[in-house]
This record gives structure tokens, sequence and C-alpha cells, in this order.
């Protein structure tokens, strides 16, 4: 096991490189960047400029020369490359960005691990019943919402709940936009409050759709276990409904919600685009757009590293995990 | 009985076929599979609910008076017996848009799952087959897919993704076919280990054969629940890109690009947001309440009934 | 006058996938661009778009004002700083000799005590720089503060200054300076109409810092140009930047040593980033921003009247304008007579109807150098081809069997027999409004006999570059200072994406770009867009708008599309006193 985590990790570097040369070849088929963004100023800038922002963005060398300097430069400097923005550190940036979907994404999921086992539990262990068809029903329904739906319905709730509650409490507590508010409170705990309050929202959102796919897992999991001979062995011996359940099916159930869990993370890092968009939070989803719209070719082979580290390092634990928990599995 | 006898003409035939009063049949997978599935109420309305609205998106159209992309309506009028689903600023009528729409979803929502499923599946069975070096390297591949943002390489395409379905549809099943593969490797990773395939293996059956004639066919159901996710998967997935506007574009159609277009007019002008929303959650919904019933079915090891 | 603007009101529409076209300069609406639409407490702006929504201002309060994008660099100068956004908010900072008005009107600022042409040949100017100007380390501000703005932007001292412009500072053959640097005296090499664009000032002193002592050398300019990509610990206008969170927000306070007799009243102006438009209102509705400019939707618009009385909106007609052009290298479209048919078959009343249905009123632009309501502003469409752009399909069957083509109304075919082959609308990408405008036209062409593809396209300067289109729709931004207008049309220059060219309106041209007298130019303008609208090459179609929503709580903000934006004023902005 220790020696096929070692081969994963190793592994997972030139796969990286893979990746970024994709992206990067990919990139070089589209727009020319510099191109876009002075797109049809009038009047237009002196040529000058245009070169210096080529030479600054490495654009006259060779393909291959290219995307070498950016590798050479990134091993040997630590620096990501420059981008379409001057002043951009993208280092930095996606260090700061990280942080910022991290703080939604690590509660969202929690959130929706939650929902999902107790109502996948509660679902399975009463199949057919009308709270099993009524869970479901839920769960496929949010799993079927286009995610900007939920957003933009949430935002209305919330906007009409401030209304409702401005007079009494003389302030409007949850707010639509940003993780923190615009004058950040001086003082710790109402600091920690207005933190609090602007993730409200997102994380809702968030945690609703993921809970619904997740509870799908986790329903068909309990099921399959439910009908297995062992648990009808613990029940023939006599032990209670509650017993089996926790002692043994429970556990066995989980299996495959944590390694979908451990997916989970890694892909919603880079797939909250919507939510990070519609609550303007500068997180890696809003980078990763507004980096493709620009194209901005560094920051989005940057952003790439980071998100495809998260990525592989999320179904390396999740393949772990599974050969962990489940001793059929061997891995040579 | 022997008033019957004695008042009958005596007959030719054999007492023994009085023995039977029924016979019986064996039911192949299908017919079992199928009766539990009937079984599963909210799968049979979906799967009805499913076909209908395909027929309307697909034949609809050529029904309706007005095509999709004929402008000479009213602008933004709310809903009424001659314009079922209003119209937009422009004088679309809205009832032909959404039906197109829902064909453009539904042809990328199709063509994405079989591709996925296609190449998926037999990577997939491949890879958890045979394991070792080279399950290792193939699965590094799919890392390799994992790590590629979709919204980079569809952004960074747009040009190419001029207005065609089937464009996005390969974007979206090139990256898609990935979960198909994890699921699939999956399933083989445990079943290899079985008796049935040691006992082919001992019979002297080739890799080949194993794979395609005992493993593949046990995946089955798994891969058409999968296959069921991809739709459904797909159809929210171009949803997604439209919102980033890098789905199906002008002037063509679907339902992501109505509902993403529509999106401020949710309190002004309702119906233009509420109608595709509602179709892209109805053809998800019932798509995976299918999915759903299939998995039920095709699982052997259910024994419960419904009630 | 902030320099920056008037580049800036040459950033095109175009370009921003993003909605938020560039701030849309312009002016509002006269009677001729259709009613600009006021909710009540801008009532006043339409007669007096300068002093609309002003009143007494109560001493404190913030702000919290949206804009669509984040600043990354400070260096509004540079080709990658030189963003709608950064301008806006660095008119907080920046001093500058002019400022353009809601109406169009150059104001002079307090930065200067006057500004005179001493002689026109060659063309010298006289600033005498305000003698309390100073910069808020109490550096005042002098002569080397124009010095080193020319020395960066004239394209010769510092060739490695990535700068976003070089016209009019190129034109300058020397900067002098005298009373201790308080008079300063330009002197142009060429004539240079719009000499009130330029010098938007940054200070000389911080930037010979930066540059180890002096600024003599290249590498010294170079130094210190980039030295200023940072955010700026100086301020020589009415408002000092104290605190940034990147990409969230700008925070400005008042400056102590602003030198203006109207000091600002508000403690905190926050500007907010907020990319995605469509979150505006409902952030407004929960009161996290005050205010917001953007390009109206009709949506939007009915979101906003809805939000009333606590909101109060503006929304006026923009500099930034909309038009199809027709590609002349195209054999078929070579032939005057069928472009003219072509425009007369199109309304532009009813794709101003379809796309613009938030602002009745609107109506077709009829010029293409001038904008509605600024001086000099002549409908030339309705002068001299009032049948271009009227829809009227009749009209423009009969333009083409009169010059002999065949088969008008079902397939067209040219008068030597040829088949006129399917014609290529393009349009820009992600832009709703354009696509429908093509289907329009589609519609409309279809009844001559015309075929019409509609495309997408990526990149528009690709496809303006290569002529690989048919038919195209995009925006340019009009210019206050016009001289600009003579790279758009003159043959083979810079800007020309026609493919068109013609003697006689270069000569005008020409003429115009140095004549120092601005009614004059206009004149001459009028005199060139004749020409142009009759060889029927673009078609003019409206003035975009743009909307300010503010809350009513504010005052003395109002709209400003001409390029010096909605904070031109900003030392006047002010919470309404309590009555």
């Amino acid at each position: 096991m220790i020696a096929y985590t070692i081969r994963r990790l190793l592994a997972a570097v030139p796969i990286l490189i893979v990746s970024s040369f994709i992206i990067f070849w990919v990139a070089s088929l589209s727009a020319d960047p510099i191109r876009q963004r002075f797109e049809g100023r009038n009047p237009p800038p002196p040529a000058a400029t245009i070169q210096l922002e080529r030479e600054r963005l490495n654009f006259d060398a060779g393909f291959f020369r290219q995307y070498w300097d950016w590798l050479w430069n990134l091993v040997v400097h630590q620096d990501f490359g420059p981008s379409i923005n001057s002043a951009m550190n993208i280092g930095s940036e996606l260090g700061r960005r990280t942080v910022i979907t991290f703080r939604l994404v690590i509660l969202a999921m929690v959130l929706a691990v939650i929902l999902a086992v107790v109502t996948g539990v509660l679902s399975a262990v009463r199949q057919y019943s009308r709270l099993d068809y009524t869970f479901t029903f839920l769960g496929f329904l949010f799993l079927a919402m286009p995610s900007f739906w939920l957003a933009v319905v949430l935002k209305q709730g919330a906007i009409a709940f401030n209304d409702s509650v401005e007079g009494n409490l003389n302030r409007r507590p949850i707010p639509t936009i940003n993780h923190q508010a615009s004058v950040v409170p001086e003082e710790f705990w109402p600091r920690m409050m207005d933190i609090a309050l602007h993730m409200v929202l997102p994380t809702i959102s968030l945690a609703l759709i993921t809970y619904a796919a997740l509870s799908r897992f986790q329903r068909s999991s309990m099921l399959e276990v439910l009908n297995s001979d062992y648990i009808r062995l613990a029940r023939a011996k006599g032990l209670s409904a509650r017993r089996v359940m926790v002692r043994h099916a429970l556990r066995t159930a989980l299996i495959p919600l944590t390694t979908v869990t451990a997916l989970g993370i890694a892909a919603i890092l880079g797939g909250a685009v919507v939510t990070e968009t519609v609550y303007q939070w500068r997180g890696m989803g809003d980078l990763l757009v507004t980096a493709v719209v620009a194209q901005d070719r560094y920051v989005t082979m940057g952003w790439l590293l980071v998100a495809g580290l998260f990525v592989i390092l999320g179904n390396l634990a999740a393949d772990l995990l599974y050969a962990v928990l489940d001793p059929r599995i061997r891995y040579e | 009985m022997s008033d019957a006898s004695t008042k009958a003409a005596p007959s030719a035939e054999p007492p023994a076929r009085a023995e039977r009063e029924f016979t019986v049949k064996e039911r192949t997978q299908f017919q079992i599979v199928l009766s539990r599935f009937l079984r599963h109420r909210a799968a049979v309305v979906s799967l009805v609910v499913l076909l209908l609205i395909i027929l309307w998106a697909y034949l609809g159209q050529r029904v309706w008076p007005r095509a999709y992309n004929w402008l000479e309506g009213p602008g933004s009028a709310a809903p009424s017996l001659q314009y079922p689903m209003g119209t937009d600023e422009v004088g679309h009528d809205y009832f032909s848009r959404v039906m197109r729409g829902a064909q453009q979803s539904l042809n990328v929502a199709f063509l994405v799952a079989l591709l996925s499923t296609a190449i998926g599946a037999p990577y997939g069975a491949i890879a958890g087959y045979f394991g070792g070096r080279v399950d290792m390297v193939m699965m590094r591949i799919v890392d390799v897919m994992l790590t590629l943002p979709v919204i980079a390489v569809a952004g960074m395409l747009t040009q190419y993704l001029r207005g065609t379905w089937w464009v996005v549809a390969l974007i979206l099943a090139g990256f898609g076919w990935v979960v198909n593969a994890r699921v699939v490797r999956g399933v083989v990773l445990s079943l290899r280990e079985q008796e049935f395939i040691e006992a082919a293996r001992a019979l002297g059956a080739s890799d080949a054969r194993v794979i395609f004639r005992h493993l593949i066919p046990n995946v089955t159901g798994v891969l058409i629940v999968q296959a069921t996710l991809d739709i459904a998967g797909a159809i929210l997935a171009e949803a997604g890109l439209s919102f980033i506007g890098l789905g199906i574009q002008g002037p063509d159609t679907s339902l992501g690009l109505l509902t993403n277009l529509s999106q401020e007019a949710v309190g002004t002008r309702p119906w233009l947001f509420y109608f595709p929303g509602l179709t892209i959650i109805a053809i998800a919904l019932t798509i995976n309440f299918i999915g759903d019933g299939l998995r039920d079915a095709l699982d052997p090891r259910q024994t419960r009934q419904r009630r | 006058m902030r320099t920056g603007t008037r580049r800036l009101s040459g950033l095109i529409a175009l370009a921003a996938a993003t909605t938020l076209a560039v701030g849309a300069c312009g002016t509002d609406g006269g009677s001729d661009a259709g009613k600009p639409s006021f909710s009540e407490g801008f009532a006043e702006c339409e007669a007096k778009p300068n002093e609309c929504n002003s009143g007494e201002r109560k001493q404190g309060g913030t702000i919290v004002f949206a804009v669509n994008r984040g600043v990354q660099n400070w260096n509004q100068f540079s080709g990658d700083g030189n963003l709608v956004e950064t301008v806006l908010i660095l008119n907080t900072v920046i001093p500058s000799p002019f400022i353009f008005l809601p109406d169009g009107k150059i104001q002079q600022t307090e930065l200067i005590t006057e500004a005179k042409i001493t002689s026109e040949s060659p063309q010298t100017i006289v600033y005498k720089i305000n003698p309390n100007a100073k910069w808020d380390d109490g550096t005042p501000i002098t002569a080397d503060d124009f010095t080193m703005m020319w020395k960066f932007q004239n394209g010769k001292d510092c060739p490695k200054c990535n700068v976003a412009g070089t016209t009019g500072f190129e034109l300058i053959s020397s900067i002098t300076g005298a009373d201790s640097g308080k008079t300063v005296t330009v002197t142009y090499s060429s004539p240079y109409p719009d000499w009130q664009g330029l010098f938007a000032l940054m200070p000389a002193h911080v930037g010979k810092k930066a540059a180890g002592g002096d600024l003599n050398t290249p590498a010294a300019l170079e130094k210190a140009f980039n030295s200023f990509t940072a955010q700026p610990t100086w301020s020589g206008w009415a408002y000092k930047i104290d605190k940034v969170v990147k990409d969230v927000q700008v925070e400005v306070v008042p400056n102590p040593q602003w030198y203006g007799s109207t000091k600002p009243t508000l403690d905190r102006i926050i500007f907010k980033m907020i990319t995605d438009q469509k979150q505006n209102v409902p952030a407004l509705q929960n009161k996290e921003i005050n205010g917001f400019t953007a390009q109206p939707s009709s949506d939007m618009v009915t979101q906003v009247k809805n939000l009333a009385p606590g909101v109060n909106y503006e929304m006026t007609g923009g500099a930034v304008w909309e038009h199809i052009d027709v590609n002349v290298k195209n054999k078929y479209l070579a032939d005057q007579k069928l472009r003219e048919a072509i425009f007369t078959a199109i309304s532009v009343q009813d794709i101003i109807q379809k796309t613009m249905s938030f602002w009745p009123g609107a109506k077709m632009l009829g010029s293409h150098n001038l904008l509605p309501g600024t001086p000099g502003y002549e409908d030339i469409v309705k002068k001299v081809a009032p049948d271009q752009g009227s829809g009227n399909i009749e009209k423009a069957k009969q333009i083409l069997t009169e010059a002999g083509y065949k088969d008008v109304g079902t397939a067209l075919k040219t008068p030597s027999g040829e088949a006129v082959p399917e014609l290529r609308f393009l349009y820009r990408e992600g832009i709703q409004t354009r696509l429908q405008t093509g289907e329009l036209v589609q519609a409309a062409l279809a009844k001559l006999g015309l075929k019409i593809k509609i495309e997408a396209t990526a990149n528009l300067s690709d496809t303006l570059d290569t002529y690989n289109y048919d038919l195209i729709i995009f925006a340019w931004s009009g210019n206050p200072l016009l001289s600009s207008n003579k790279d758009l049309w003159t043959t083979g220059a810079g800007n020309n994406k026609l493919g068109w060219g013609d003697p006689e309106s270069d000569r005008i041209l020409a003429e115009m770009a140095k004549t120092l007298d601005s009614a004059k130019q206009r004149q001459l303008l009028n005199q060139q867009d004749e020409i142009m609208t009759k060889a029927a090459v673009v078609l003019p179609l409206f003035a975009k708008p743009n909307l300010l929503a503010l809350s009513s709580d504010y005052i003395n903000i109002r709209d400003n599309n001409q390029g010096s934006y909605v904070t031109y004023n900003v030392e006047n902005w002010g919470q309404k006193k309590a009555q």
C-alpha cells in the first residue's frame, strides 16, 4: 500500500506536466489575448506597446520554447509566469483564492455529507415509504436544478427575509455578495459573525446541490448493503434493528460515500464557478472564468496545477480509502 | 367431473393431460427486469413523461405552425392561447424556441451518454481486469483528464464551437467518459476476484473473451444506470456552460442558453425563465427516476417487495 | 481634463465579452437621440444635465458604489491599466486641467487658473497652475509633473514604456516651466485640436524617487513608469486611497491637502467590484451597494423602476454607437446600389424597438461622427439618404430593379445573371442584442431575396482585419475629442476597418484634424459624413444607453458618458441633508 501510494504521488508530476501542456497547446489554438484586449480602441495603442506586451508574455518565442520557459521559471524561481494583467502575481493570487474557495467548499461539503447520510439512511431503512419517496424526490429535484437557479431563488428569498426583519432588527442580516462586509467590524466576535453571515447563502447553495449528488450514492449503497447476506445473518441472529444499522450496515455503506466525498472536494474546488460568480466570492472558480474569458494562458495553467493537484490527491485518497475499507480490493 | 365424462363422447386423448392445469414458462432476464421496473411507480411515470417530452421536442416542431426562428410576434408578450409560452423581446414564439431548445439539449445529452459509455466502459473494464501496470497507466491518463478543467478547454475552443450541438457534445463526452471508466473499473475490480471469472480462466478463456463475454455483461446494470446519470448530467453541464457563454451558441438555441439569457427576467418576465428551466428540471428529474428504477430492477439482490 | 479619459473614451464596447461596455462615454440624450428616461429624483437631468440631482449635503456618510472590474494595474496610462474602472476610481486622486461635463462641454478645473493659446503656429499653450495645487505630501504641482507625463507618453523618450496611446503627446515639441514651475508652456510641432484632453498628472517627485534620482534617461523613465503600477500612496485631488481589498473593493477617504473650493463631505467612498452585472440590482435591493452604472437591459430597467422611491435612476445616451458595416471588398457588395438597397431594407426603428424596448423614444442615430446632444450634430442620414434604415422594403426592391437586378424578392440575381450568394453576417459572440439584430436583418433581407447566414466570432479584430465578413455589427466609442475620427475613415488608416476610402473624404478629414476651431471641426465632419453616408458603407444604428441607479439618499451624483465618468465631480458627492 505504501509503495502504491508513493508511486501514485510520483505519478502526479508527469500527470500535471502533461495536463499543463495540453492546456498550453489548446490555449495556443485560441485567440491572441493581446489583440483581444486592445480590440477596437480608438485610437489604437501604439505598435511599440503591443510589441512590449508580446515580449513580456513571451509570445514571440517558439511554441515549445514558451512552454519550456514557463516550466523552468516555475521549478527554478517558483514563478508562475506573466498574466495578461501586468500587475498580477499569479502565485500569490492562486494562494489567496484557494483559501477563499476552501472556506466555502469545506463547510458546504460537511453539511452535504451530514444531510446525505441522514436522509440516505432513513430512505433506505424505510424503502418505498412515503418518507423514502419524499427524500428521493427532493434529492433528485436538487440534482436536476441548474445551480444558478437555486442561487437566484435563494437570493430573492434572502432579500425578502431581510425586508421583513429590517424594521425590528434595524439591520439586514443576510448579505448576498462577497465574503465579508464593505466595512469590516473591528472587534473579534462581530467580525466572526459577519463572516458567518456571509457564508450562509453560498454554503446553502453549494451544500444542497452536493447533497443531492451524494444522497443518491448513499441510498443505493445502503440498499445494497441492507440486502446482503451478512446483514441478513445479523438480523437472523436476533440483533436489534438499530444495532444492525449502526454497527454493521452503516459502516459498510459509508465506504462509497467516503470515496465520493474525497472526489467531490477536489471537484468542487474548481467547480464552484457558478456559486462564486453569483455571490461574488473571489475564489478559484471566479479566477478561472476571468482567465478563460481573457484567454490568459499562464493563469489557466497555474490554476490547473493547483486544482489538478487537489484532484489527484482527492483521487488518491478515494482509492486508498476504498482499498482500506473494502478488503476485497487488492492493489498490486 | 364424473358427470362430464359419462356424458361426453369417448375421446382418444390420454388422461395424462389432466395432470397439469397450467404450464410454466421460463422468464428471461429481460422479463424479470421489466416486471421489476414496472413495479417502480415513479420510474414508470417518469418514463412516460420523458417519452412525451421527447415526442414533443422532436415532433412538435413539425406540427407547430411557427418555427423557432420566426420572429414576427409581439415583443415580450405573456403566455396566451396563441402563444402558449409567450414571446421574447424580438418576437420569437417562445413555445417553439423551448421545443427547439429541448431538442438540442437532448441531442447533446444522448450523444454525450452514448460516447461516454462507448469509450468509458471498455476502457474501465480493461483497466480493472488487467490491473497492475496497465491499470496504473490507464488510470493516470484518467487523472490527466480529470485535472483538465472543462471550462478552460471549452473556453479556449470557442471559435470551433460555432453553434453546433455535436461539438459541444464531443467536448462534454471528451471529459465525461472518465466517470464511466471509473465506475466500470470499480465494479470489474471486485468482479474479477469472483469464482466465475476464475472458472472461466481455468477453462482457458482468453482475456478478451473474459472481458467481453463475462465481465461486461455483468457490468451492464451499472452501465445503464450510469448512462442515465450521464444524460441528466450532460443536460445540466450544457446549461452550466451556457452560464459562462460557452454552450450552444445563437442563433440556434438550447435549454441552457434560454434559461441563462433570461436570468434577469425572473421577476419581470418570468415565463422566459421558468419554462425552459422547468423543462430542464423535468428532463433531469425523469431521467434520474428512470435510472433509479433501473438500478432497483437490475439489482439481483433486491428482495424486498414494493408496497 | 483627464487625459486617461480621452484615451478611454476611445475604448470600445465590443471588446468586453463581459457586458459592461466601456462606461459608455457620450452625452445625455438630446432631443435627437430619443428622450432619455429618468426617475423622479433625476427628473431635471434632461434639461440641466450638469446640475440635476443637486442639493445640500450633510457632513459625513459613506457610499458604496459598484464598478464592473477590479483594479490590477494602477497606472491608467499603461496599455493594460487603461480600463474604465481604473480611470473611474483614479478620478479621485489624479488631477487634470480639464474635464468633460455630462452635456459635452469642456470645463476647466481648479488645477489650473488659466490655459491660453498664445500662438496658433506653432501651437503653443500656456497653463497657469493653481498656486495652491499640491500633492498630498505638500510638494507643489509644477511643470515637472507635466514634463514627466509628456516624456512617458510621447513614444520617443521612453520606448519601453508600454503606454496606452501617444496621440497628442507625440506632437509636443517642448515643455518649459517658469515661476517656480507654476507656469507651463507647451509647444506643439503641428496643430492638435484636442489639446484639452491631455495632461492628467502623476507626481514627478514620486517617479524620480522610484527611478533613483532623476528622469533623464529612458531607463529611468521606464522604471518610474512601471513603479506607478503599484497602488498610489499619493494624491493630487479631493480624495486619497485608503485601503484596497484586492478584487473586492477600493476605499478612498478625503485628502486633507485638497486645494479645491468644494470640500468633500463624505467620510469614505467604497468602490465595490461586482463583475457579474446581473448581481447589481439584488445587491442594491439588499442595500449592500448604494449605486451602480451599467448597460441597461429591459429587465434591469424594470427591476430598478420597481425599487422606487428609494432608488433613483437615470438612463442616458452614451457615446458608444452601434453600426452595421459592409465589406466593400466583396465583389457583390462593391456595387453601391446593392448596398443602398440593403440599408433601405433594414428597419433600424424595428431593431431599436425590439432590442431596446426599455427605452421608448430611442431613435436611429443619424451621424457617423457626432453624437446627439453634442454641438454641431446633424441628422446626416435623414438629410442625404433618408431611405437608409427605414425598412422600406418596396423602396429597396425598387432600387434593385432599377439597377437591373433580377428575381428581386425571391432569389436575387445580379444584372449579369449571377445569383448573389449567401452573405455572412458576423457579430462578436456573447452579445445577445447583436445576435437579435442579426436575426432581424436576416428576416428583412430575406424579403429582397438575399440569404444571410449569421455567425459569431470570438475574435473581432481578426475578423475585421482579414475582412472575413460580408456584414458585421460592432460598436465604436464616439469621442468628444474629434480628431481621432480621422483614424476611422481615412483610407488605410489604423482603425479604418472598412476597406473603403474616398479621396475627398480624406482631404476633409486631414483638414479637420488640424483645425483648432471646434465649430469648424464639426462642420467639416458633417461634410465628410455626407460623402460617407451616400456611399452606404456604414449604417449607424443607435447610441447605446447607459443606466445609473442610485439610492435616493445621495446627491450630486450624475452620470457622465463623456469620458470623465460618473466620478467627474467626486468632490461634490454627498449624502442628502435631512430636511
